[in-house]
């Protein structure tokens, strides 16, 4: 009978031990509309990027980069550094004039070989 | 019925939830802190040339540069990727799903994205939003009709986004074949819905029309 409170106190602790770790604390990767640019770069040995969509939309409407810059279509875009480099596709804004150069690798090359890209719930295909 | 020794051990199971509470509250309570940090910002500014920061939310506040013993933010020097707690402190909208309203952050103001990349552009007003709403009947007799408003696609969008590649310049036509299986398989709306705007989950932000009610003014029916 005497045991009894201890019990109760042990399973309360597994239980909040068993709470700490269902609740994901850990922040997000990326957020919904982010974009993975990973055709090359893992294949080079570069971490994927995460494209922050929303980071861009808050500075540009859609029509400054879509669809002169990108074709509007996951895949339709091959992008290398070459590229960026010599003022296409990210380099057309990433150049040091209009915003900083592509010399800082991990600005862009921060993604996580695993990064998922939350996705809509319902309706999806 | 109580027992000291039940006291006690109740007293610090309340404790523990508290702490867990406080615990898995925290990281909001540290996003509430950094946002009131101005005048740190401040100081990070005059130290950082602006070419080579990183503006990480929409008021302009730097929260890295690229160096990790730099100021840079939590998520970043983690390795966990492009600005994920930024978006947290940009206070924009949000929708019942939690995912940023853009919609009303264009229409009340809270962002006034550019327009034109061309600087003889940029400082001069973007062209009007394009008024046209449109009224698309759906094919099922329990689900209320569409309206389609060109005006909020306009504010982000310029016509060839869409025409003639994903719509083609006939309603009518548009109408007869489009279908929510396909605009879920990322056709048609689908394309930029479900994807980078609002998801289709949210029914009722596109079908909005009663059937068989009378059509507003100036929504142009099939």
């Amino acid at each position: 009978m005497k045991k009894r409170p201890f019990a109760f106190v042990l399973v309360l602790v597994l239980l909040s031990v068993g709470f700490f770790l269902l609740v994901d604390r850990q922040p997000s990767q990326a957020e919904y509309g982010d974009i993975t640019l990973n055709r090359h770069a893992e294949k080079a040995g570069m971490p994927p990027v995460v494209f922050p969509h929303w980071f861009h939309r808050i500075r540009f409407k859609c029509k400054v980069c879509h669809p002169a810059i990108f074709e509007m279509r996951a895949g339709s875009n091959d992008i290398t550094m070459k590229k960026i480099v010599s003022k296409q596709f990210c380099g057309r804004c990433h150049n040091g004039t209009i915003s900083w150069p592509p010399l800082y690798c991990d600005r862009c090359h921060a993604g996580k070989s695993d990064v998922t890209i939350p996705k809509a719930r319902g309706f999806v295909k | 019925m109580l027992t000291p020794r039940r006291k006690t051990s109740l007293l610090v199971i309340m404790m523990m939830m508290l702490g867990a509470l406080v615990f898995v509250g925290s990281p909001q309570v540290q996003a509430q802190d950094g946002a009131d940090t101005q005048s740190d910002d401040d100081f990070f500014k005059s130290l950082i040339d602006p070419r080579q920061a990183i503006w990480m939310d929409s008021r302009g506040v730097i929260a890295g540069t690229g160096d990790p013993n730099g100021f840079v933010g939590e998520a970043f020097r983690s390795g966990k990727g492009a600005h994920p707690e930024a978006l947290e402190l940009s206070n924009l909208p949000l929708d019942q799903y939690g995912l940023v309203n853009w919609a009303r952050a264009i229409r009340e103001g809270f962002i006034t994205p550019r327009h034109s990349l061309d600087p003889t552009k940029q400082n001069k007003p973007d062209d009007k939003p394009f008024g046209l709403a449109l009224l698309i009947p759906t094919k099922s007799e329990s689900m209320p009709d569409v309206i389609f408003p060109h005006d909020i696609h306009t504010m982000w969008l310029t016509c060839n986004n869409c025409h003639p590649e994903i719509f083609a310049m006939n309603g009518k036509l548009n109408n007869k074949v489009m279908t929510m299986p396909k605009i879920a398989a990322g056709e048609y709306c689908g394309r930029c819905h479900n994807r980078i705007a609002f998801p289709l989950s949210d029914c009722q932000r596109c079908h909005v029309h009663e059937k068989n009610a009378a059509v507003p003014e100036g929504v142009k029916a099939p």
